[in-house]
């Protein structure tokens, strides 16, 4: 304690200086430790990354959340309403829509796409953004158990396949984001599509190498009947599709091969079990979600009114009911009609379409059926047309029919393209996907849709919104603005 | 050299009553017995004493013990003394100093009930040695004041005084006067007369220059601050019956503007300093609660009626701080008051401080008041006939035949109800009586070293909804606030303590009526059947009923429970003089319990089973800060003073909320049990907010006339990633006291006060919400997928997110006339907002369409303050103030790169304010059509614009200028305060809020009678029609959204009245008690407005702000 008060002036400038000294290293110190202070655990409804790859449940649950989402009431996959086996039945000539103020469904059954919408686009980038986080994550993650990091690059890899498969199929030539980088990605060029057919092809090699034969449960590995995870069948059935697209005919046909004779797994169904949970002929399903529902194309494609309301949107063509041969049991069986003054034919594959039912239909992505026929026609292709008139007969005499009396290569091709019409019909869009391949599309849906439809409406507008937003990418032709 | 003051009270010299009275008080409360038990003895004037050889300091202790004489003196004028001894019994006080001071070295004086000490002056004539002067310098109850400057008169010789009001100055050898002055006290000179032993008391300025001003870490003056603060006080906000502080301020603040969401007691409230800074984010000011920040939103409710989510507005949690026991509210404006909070404080900064007491007599203040609450206005709606007429035009035009018995369920009000039956139910919804009751009980008082403040109070507030359980329909508060201080002996130490505790149970009907009382048909059904079940009004019975009786509503039930506790804790001690180490400890915790129950009594039986379901939301919000700061004050002599301070902040907020939805409950007794449910759904929220800084300010005061104040503080947030949490704030404040300058004085006498300052400098916005920067994943919230949930990545991270910038440029200008009796003050600022958060476009490629980041766009708020005030009358009975504040306000979007590209383009314009809104342009009715027709971009008349193209009208909800006015008259006791406030502003209107087409079962305001009819016609308003997919419903969904919505909402609003009277002070001394007021009060009185619509306050169609009448009176014990 100071006797005289002024004795501060003279001595204060040396207590300033002290005391600034002090305030000076007491501030460095608060410094440090106000940088650690303010580093904050995550909140407790959320995982960072770092912990989502931390451990095997996590990881696989990252990657099973991919498959709930291609699955759920919101995606664009299986929604049934708006989905690609609904909108690309539009577009091809397996629907008729008769919702016509709703402007997707009529601008897909007109095939006049504008680009103000954005279709599958969004959804199919955020998939493959999340694929993209898995194999990231999965790659600097070092507590992950080498059999399931194994597997989940696996299924990870099938995905973006998967994904980049309907991307070039709907868009052509598409951006290739293969990290999770957004600056690098937000300003990507449209990559050909051969190149990203050579990134499917890569993807789904490596997925056949890494995945297990089985189906296999989430996390340890084990065998189950739930056929709902990519196994290694499902990459070769996919990369058998891939090769098909690309006339690569004898890979098709190797590939298929090799999914066809797997038959400890596969065999084709009874027409009305091919559609049912973990069929026998299914290669890979998806499992409905949404609490109470079975799959959304029942909900939506069944018809117990009269088509034209936003549950009800959509009924079979006349063209394709008058494909199907007298005595297709696939009429009986995968369709059914409703009937008020006019009769209105839907698709039945997925039958189960009031809520609070068990759940006893899985959503099919892959099956046997259609390696059989993608062996018929890598097989006429290549000119072995005993092969492949066996293969197609198989599908035939499934569906009740008399093997096929086509005998030239010409004539088992146009069997095997008709086969598929009603094999296939309104699953996943590969009517659509096969006209355009066919290079029928335009002659065949110019006679049969009310306007004509011309080459550069086979491939689905880049939204414009990403073109505003992204100047590197460009327009297909026919939707300049 | 401590100067001991014993003080104690002074003998009291009135009757036993009196006496007995205190000392009942005094029992009443045995809670402050201990602290009140040194002092309230009784003395006598006679003094018996028994000492042997003891020093001097022990006999005046012991004399002050019996007579409660003060003796003040230094310790070192004792050093010399002799020790004494003494023996008397029954002396009187003179007799035993006389005593005492025989053969000593010292002298005493005695002044009232102190005995002044000194050492006996040895005056040699001729040559005056050099002295030194020793003194203190206390308040008028004798409290030291610390930092109080003594200067030699006409010299630059000078110091401050030290923690304990102690100074020395050396050295002198002639007689001089001193001048001591402190900020918020009159400044004294004292002349010295051979005394080197001082005591100066100085007197509280009433000037409210002098009035202090709450700044952050401190206090100042309105005269010597150099930024902007506005206070206002706790008689603005006693004088108004409102439930939350909030509200108090409406139009009492330039610069401020103060929005109520909704007239329900517990309800929201908008709060906007100076205009909004950001595009997308937070908007919010800084609340500060006596040192620890306050929430400005609460979490999630889940009662509609308290929230206004179409603005964004969430429950108000100032609901929870008792405004009875707020001392001040300092709204904070420019960089150089809002700096030192620095990245919190880019909206200006609310400081609330809390009652205490400055010592003294204890004082008991009981205030008790009742009130009743009304809607200001009802609406012009149809008649039964026109509401009829309405309808069947509709359906004439819309083709549909009546006659067929079909369309019952289409038109029951027509075909069904009983179309001669009439309820006004606005009157039955929302017209009931509101009631208000609030009781208050403060005690307060102290000694020198120990002040005590303790407040209790209860409110209750009922709504204009209408109730039909037994405790629904009411907010009740119950509320505890104490402080404590404490000063060591030495006054070194000191302790200060202050908590407030508030429980709060609102009940208030989930459901806001007012929608419904303006849109049901007039001929609806009666509420209830004669048996008294509601009444659905089947068809036939058994069948679903024909409409949704509102008072279903009124089965569910709504509970919520709100605790609230601040703790502060401010401990300082003296190291040095001039150096004082504090700390600000604090914790607040907000904790909330809401139940919300749908029993089957709320639904149509005949629709179905009843869905009996419960709604639980639990929320608990804590957060804890410290702060430790040392403040060092420096006299550099001549006049110049310099204050430094520097200190700490860790702050840690921690929020966690369980939303849970039960359903598939079996009885509605069991609808409070979660257990009970058949199926639950939960939500969880859960966020942790870390906060730390370094802050300094530097203020420099050169003899009161030259001000300069810097800031700085350096800032951490979790809320931005690793490298990106610390950045640094600062600002630079100067004033200029011009008045203070000789030539002034001389030149401009009736200048009393002039003053210019300026600041400049930063702040910033981390309202983002928390975690923006990390990737994180979440739940996904469907059914689990072969057995497991799935987590997937919720948003695209950025570790590069910062601040929100925001640079303030402010220069005002102070000036005094004639004694300050007018006083105006004027200030024009330019607050620009940059790096703006928010969410940046990104191509869909990137997984995500955007990603939050920080873009260089640039927001300015310009604008011009003034408030002027006059004291208009003021002579010895009767005074009249008036006070008035007006504020011009200018906001504009000065750049945004890339707004075209960006999801904003269809939301901003550059150059135009942000606050605008692109909508279609009306031209009017087709008279041929009768359907609403609106303007091309090119100004061609269509009936489908094309948004994005034809959306060019640009209407601006900012107010144009807004401001208050207020007139005080005092007349003997009465005591009259008449508040307005005004805007002048657009807003939406009532066709925007009804949102219903006229002609659909709705009502609707009287002037849509004015419609189109037939071709030919020219009418404001189209035709009626009830078809939701014709052509008039695309007309009416298209004018939503056009101009047609907005329109004129200025309006002046007798805001505030209170009359009050207070009894003459001959009666207080006759009735023992130290005050007795009653008063009148009332709120929202009157609003004179050319608006369209409910409220132009509230323009939502909610529940307005309530007229209010409160009467009630105050007791000082």
């Amino acid at each position: 304690m100071l006797r005289y008060k002024n004795e501060i002036f003279k001595i204060s400038g040396r207590y300033q200086r002290k005391i600034f000294l002090l305030f000076g290293i007491v501030f460095c110190l608060m410094n440090v430790a106000c940088k650690k202070f303010v580093e904050v655990d995550p909140p407790q409804n959320q995982i960072t990354s770092a912990t989502v790859y931390a451990n095997d449940l996590s990881a696989a649950s990252a990657v099973t959340a991919i498959y709930i989402q291609m699955i759920s009431n919101f995606s664009s996959f299986s929604q049934g309403q708006g989905s690609i086996s609904e909108l690309a039945g539009l577009n091809a000539d397996e629907f008729d829509n008769y919702f016509a103020s709703n402007p997707t469904l009529s601008s897909c059954y007109t095939n006049k796409l504008t680009s103000t919408n954005s279709y599958f686009w969004q959804e199919l980038y955020a998939r493959i953004y999340e694929v993209n986080a898995v194999l990231e994550g999965l790659t600097t993650s070092s507590n992950i158990t080498n059999s399931e990091r194994q597997q989940l690059i696996g299924e990870a890899k099938f995905l973006r396949a998967f994904f980049y498969f309907y991307a070039t199929n709907i868009y052509g030539d598409v951006p290739l984001a293969t990290t999770t980088n957004y600056q690098v990605n937000t300003s990507l060029h449209r990559t050909s599509q051969l190149t990203v057919y050579g990134q499917i092809i890569a993807d789904l090699k490596d997925a056949q190498n890494l995945l297990s034969d089985n189906f296999v449960t989430p996390t340890d590995g084990v065998t189950t009947s739930e056929r709902v995870r990519p196994n290694r069948g499902a990459a070769s059935a996919l990369l058998s599709r891939a090769y098909l697209y690309n006339t690569k005919w004898d890979s098709a046909e190797a590939l298929a091969t090799t999914v066809i004779n797997n038959t400890s797994l596969y065999n084709l169904d009874t027409l009305n079990g091919v559609f049912l949970a973990n069929s026998n002929e299914a290669i890979w399903q998806l499992q409905p979600v949404n609490d109470g529902y079975n799959t959304f194309d029942a909900y939506f494609f069944v018809l117990n009114s009269i088509p034209g309301n936003s549950n009800q949107p959509v009924a079979l063509t006349s063209s394709l009911m008058s494909t199907f041969e007298p005595g297709d049991e696939r009429i009986n069986n995968w369709v059914d009609s409703f009937a008020s003054g006019q009769t209105y034919y839907f698709p039945y594959k997925y039958k189960v379409n009031t809520y609070g039912q068990p759940l006893t239909e899985y959503l099919m992505v892959l099956r046997l059926a259609e390696q059989y026929l993608i062996r018929a026609e890598a097989r006429a292709e290549q000119n072995e047309l005993t092969g492949a008139a066996s293969d197609l007969n198989i599908i035939r005499m499934r569906a009740g029919l008399n093997p096929t009396t086509a005998t030239s290569q010409a004539d088992i091709l146009t069997a095997i393209q008709h086969e598929r019409r009603v094999e296939l019909f309104t699953e996943w869009g590969h009517r659509w996907f096969d006209l355009r391949r066919w290079g029928t599309a335009v002659p065949l849906l110019s006679s049969e849709k009310p306007n004509s439809v011309t080459e550069d409406d086979l491939l689905y507008p880049v939204p414009q919104s990403e073109i505003s937003v992204n100047s590197n990418l460009t327009q297909n032709p026919g939707y300049q603005p | 050299m401590a100067l001991s003051h014993y003080n104690a009270p002074p003998k009291p010299k009135g009757k036993l009553l009196i006496q007995t009275l205190r000392i009942m008080r005094l029992i009443s409360l045995f809670l402050f017995v201990t602290i009140m038990h040194v002092s309230a003895k009784t003395y006598s004037q006679k003094v018996t004493l028994s000492l042997t050889d003891v020093p001097l300091k022990t006999v005046f202790m012991e004399i002050n013990a019996q007579t409660g004489y003060n003796f003040i003196y230094f310790n070192e004028t004792l050093a010399a003394t002799k020790n004494v001894s003494l023996h008397v019994k029954n002396a009187s006080i003179e007799e035993v100093l006389a005593l005492c001071f025989k053969d000593q070295p010292l002298s005493f004086t005695v002044q009232n009930n102190s005995i002044v000490v000194k050492a006996k002056q040895n005056i040699q004539q001729g040559d005056t040695p050099p002295i030194n002067i020793h003194g203190r310098v206390t308040d008028s109850l004798g409290n030291p004041l610390s930092g109080a400057s003594v200067f030699v008169k006409g010299s630059k010789n000078g110091t401050i005084t030290d923690s304990k009001g102690d100074f020395v100055l050396k050295g002198f050898n002639e007689q001089k006067t001193l001048v001591i002055s402190f900020t918020g006290f009159v400044h004294q000179e004292v002349k010295l007369n051979g005394q080197n032993d001082l005591v100066i008391k100085l007197i509280r300025s009433n000037n409210p220059l002098d009035a202090i001003v709450v700044i952050p870490y401190g206090t100042t003056t309105q005269r010597l601050n150099t930024g902007d603060i506005s206070t206002v006080t706790s008689k603005v906000i006693e004088e108004q019956p409102v439930t939350n502080a909030l509200a108090a301020l409406e139009g009492r603040v330039p610069g401020l503007v103060i929005t109520q969401v909704t007239g329900a007691p517990g309800g929201g409230f908008n709060v906007q300093i100076r205009g909004q800074n950001s595009i997308s984010n937070g908007n919010e000011p800084f609340y500060v609660v006596d040192g620890v920040p306050y929430p400005s939103q609460t979490l999630g409710l889940i009662n509609g009626t308290l929230e206004n989510h179409n603005n964004g507005v969430s429950g108000s949690p100032l609901n929870y701080i008792n405004p009875s026991d707020i001392q001040s509210i300092e709204i904070l404006k420019d960089a150089d008051a809002t700096s030192i909070y620095g990245s919190r404080a880019a909206n200006g900064a609310i400081l609330i401080t809390t009652k205490k007491s400055n010592g003294g007599k204890m004082r008991v203040d009981i205030n008790l008041c009742s009130g009743l609450g009304k809607i200001t206005r009802e609406q012009q709606l149809l008649n039964v006939p026109q509401y009829l007429q309405m309808r069947r035009e509709a359906f004439y035009n819309d083709s549909i035949n009546l006659g067929d018995q079909t369309n019952i369920s289409d038109a029951p009000d027509l075909l069904f109800w009983d179309t001669t039956r009439y309820t006004d139910w606005q009157n039955l919804l929302i017209g009931n009586t509101a009631h208000y009751d609030n009781a208050q009980v403060s005690v307060s008082g102290g000694s020198a070293n120990t002040q005590y403040f303790i407040s209790g109070g209860y409110n209750r507030e009922t709504s204009v909804f209408p109730v039909v359980l037994p405790g629904q329909g009411a907010d009740q508060k119950a509320s505890l606030h104490f402080n404590m201080t404490n000063n060591s002996e030495n006054r070194k130490f000191k302790i200060s303590l202050t908590g407030s505790y508030v429980s709060d149970l609102n009940t208030v009907q989930a459901n806001d009526f007012t929608s419904i009382a303006y849109t049901l048909a007039p001929d609806a059904p009666p509420i209830y059947n004669p048996d008294g079940t509601l009444n659905w009004a089947p068809i036939t019975s058994g069948q679903q009923g024909t409409w949704s009786n509102p008072y279903s509503y009124l089965y569910q039930k709504y509970q919520g429970v709100t605790n609230n506790l601040i703790g502060n804790a401010l401990v300082s001690y003296s190291i040095l003089p001039n150096l004082q180490l504090k700390a600000s400890l604090g914790y607040t915790n907000t904790q909330t319990n809401e139940v919300k129950t749908d029993p089957s009594t709320a639904f149509d039986p005949n629709a179905g089973p009843p869905y009996l379901n419960s709604t639980f939301n639990i929320t608990n919000t804590h957060s804890w800060l410290i702060e430790p700061q040392a403040e060092y004050h420096l006299n550099l002599g001549k006049g110049g003073m310099l204050s430094a301070l520097a200190g700490l902040t860790l702050h840690e907020n921690i929020t966690d909320a369980k939303n849970i939805y039960a359903s598939g409950f079996v009885s509605d007794a069991l609808l409070d049990d979660i257990g009970s449910a058949g199926s639950l759904y939960s939500t969880s929220i859960g966020a942790d907010y870390k906060y730390s800084a370094v802050f300094g300010r530097l203020n420099y005061n050169y003899q009161n006339k030259y001000l300069l104040n810097l800031t700085g503080r350096r800032d951490g947030s979790s809320r931005f990633g690793p490298g990106k949490q610390f950045s640094n704030f600062g600002s630079i404040g100067a004033a200029w006291i011009f008045s203070e300058e000789q030539f002034f004085k001389n030149d401009l006498p009736f200048l009393s006060f002039g003053k210019i300052r300026g600041s400049y400098g930063t702040s910033g916005n981390d309202q983002i919400g928390d975690y923006r920067f990390l990737d994180l994943y979440r739940s996904t919230s469907y059914n689990p997928y072969q057995g497991i949930q799935g987590v997937y990545p919720q948003n695209l991270f950025n570790p590069d997110l910062a601040w929100e910038l925001d640079k303030k440029l402010e220069a005002a200008l102070e000036l005094g006339f004639l004694q300050d009796r007018i006083f105006l003050s004027t200030s024009v600022y330019s607050n620009r907002s940059g790096n703006q958060l928010v969410s940046e476009p990104l191509s869909a490629v990137s997984g995500f369409t955007a990603v939050y980041a920080n873009l260089p766009a640039l927001v300015q708020n310009t604008g011009i303050e003034i408030v002027l005030n006059t004291t208009n009358i003021k002579s010895k009975t009767f005074s009249w103030k008036s006070s008035i504040n007006f504020t011009i306000p200018h906001n504009k979007l000065v750049s945004f790169p890339n707004l075209q590209n960006s999801p904003y383009n269809n939301l901003f314009i550059i150059g135009q304010p942000i606050t605008i809104n692109k909508v279609y342009h009306l031209i009017g009715v087709n008279d041929t059509t009768g359907i609403y027709q609106f303007s091309t971009f090119k100004g061609a008349p269509t009936y489908n614009p094309n948004y994005g193209v034809d959306n060019t009208s640009i209407v601006n909800k900012t107010p144009t200028y807004y401001g208050g006015f207020l007139n005080s008259f005092q007349w003997n006791g009465f005591s009259l305060d008449i508040f307005f406030q005004f805007t002048k502003q657009v807003g939406t209107n009532i066709f925007y809020a009804f949102g219903l087409m006229p002609g659909t079962l709705s009502n609707q305001p009287t002037a849509i009678l004015n419609h189109w009819q037939k071709s030919g016609d020219i009418k404001p308003y189209q035709q009626f029609s009830q078809d939701y997919s014709g052509n008039s419903y695309n007309g009416f969904s298209i004018a939503q959204a056009s101009d047609y919505a907005y329109s004129d909402a200025s309006f002046v609003r007798l805001k505030n009245l209170s009359l009050s009277y207070t009894i003459p002070s001959i009666l207080n001394q006759k009735w023992h008690i130290q005050n007795f007021r009653v008063y009148i009060q009332g709120q929202n009185l009157l609003t004179i407005t050319r608006y369209l619509g409910i409220d132009p306050e509230s323009q939502a169609l909610g529940l307005p702000p309530l007229r209010v009448w409160t009467v009630g009176f105050q007791i000082t014990l």
